[in-house]
């Protein structure tokens, strides 16, 4: 091929290589991030009262079942602590027990306190439910004597087992 | 003859140029970045919005815009687009992105129109997981609308 013949096609590719640079697109680059998310939130004020007793025996058990939570976390391996603003009168006993998210593991019953949070729910991973049950009972032993007063329950989720 | 094939050169490159600038084109602005911090007890995270702006030359014959990605988001992850329509074109409203390209706004008639709104909302589900700073690139394509 002649030096001129080489320019000739040097211009034609010029002029197809002009068409295809003019490319219909557009490109629009999007940054984004999900960050870390949990959330619980309880419903429900629960009021146990003790009144009776059987003859002999300590009072009998109070029970509250109406109450429920919400959880919400995209995190793996969370667990729900659960305690109370301030510790219970000598001899009175306040227990929880928290209905677990799918997959995930309930401890049943547990005694609440104010110094020691306690693993109320373990194993839980990236749930977003509603109406998970919380049921409490309240025990008295007659030494108690006549008691009455409010705790806060606090629940917190947690990295852990 | 070495003059007269420069100047065919130059001619054919002009002409190059002229074809260039009657081109139909498109092009858009990148939006802020869109981040998922929170959500309600019981709720799914909420979706983060964010706008961009777009532009659109026509030059001949009747075009519209299709959205697609370049990549697939991690799973859990959607992000929406809707595009407002030039005058005179129609916007088909809000749709999910993937890899498969989609109409977005038709009938776009020869003009030049400017500062078009694009806007961009991204949502997770718990599934999702946490997700670190990542990219997606969308990639508006300005076709023949038969």
């Amino acid at each position: 091929m002649s030096r001129y013949s080489m320019f000739i096609a040097g211009g034609a590719l010029s002029l197809a290589v002009s068409g295809v640079l003019q490319a219909q697109t557009g490109t629009q680059t999007v940054a984004f991030d999900v960050q870390a998310i949990n959330k619980i939130a309880a419903t429900g004020s629960p009021s146990l009262t003790i009144n009776t007793a059987v003859a002999g025996a300590q009072p009998t058990q109070a029970t509250s079942n109406g109450n429920s939570y919400a959880i919400t976390t995209n995190d793996t391996g969370r667990k729900i602590t659960i305690e109370i603003d301030v510790d219970m009168p000598t001899d009175v006993t306040l227990r929880a027990s928290l209905a677990p998210p799918g997959g995930a593991t309930s401890a049943g019953f547990v005694t609440l306190s104010h110094t020691t949070p306690q693993n109320a729910v373990t194993g839980i991973s990236q749930r977003a439910e509603t109406g998970l049950f919380i049921h409490y009972t309240l025990d008295a032993l007659v030494t108690a004597g006549i008691v009455s007063g409010s705790r806060t329950v606090l629940l917190t989720v947690l990295a852990g087992p | 003859m070495r003059l007269m094939l420069l100047c065919a050169f130059a001619a054919l490159t002009a002409t190059a140029q002229q074809l260039s600038a009657q081109t139909s084109s498109i092009s858009v602005t990148s939006p802020s970045a869109l981040s998922i911090s929170a959500a309600t007890a019981g709720g799914q995270p909420v979706g983060q919005s964010t706008t961009a702006s777009y532009s659109v030359t026509v030059v001949g014959g009747r075009k519209k815009i299709t959205a697609q990605l370049e990549a697939p988001l991690p799973p859990g992850v959607t992000l929406t687009i809707s595009l407002a329509a030039p005058s005179g074109a129609v916007s088909l409203g809000s749709a999910t992105l993937s890899t498969s390209s989609r109409d977005m706004v038709r009938y776009i008639a020869i003009g030049q129109y400017t500062s078009l709104t694009v806007t961009l909302s991204l949502n997770a589900s718990v599934s999702a997981g946490v997700v670190p700073f990542n990219y997606s690139h969308v990639v508006l394509t300005l076709v023949d609308d038969p």
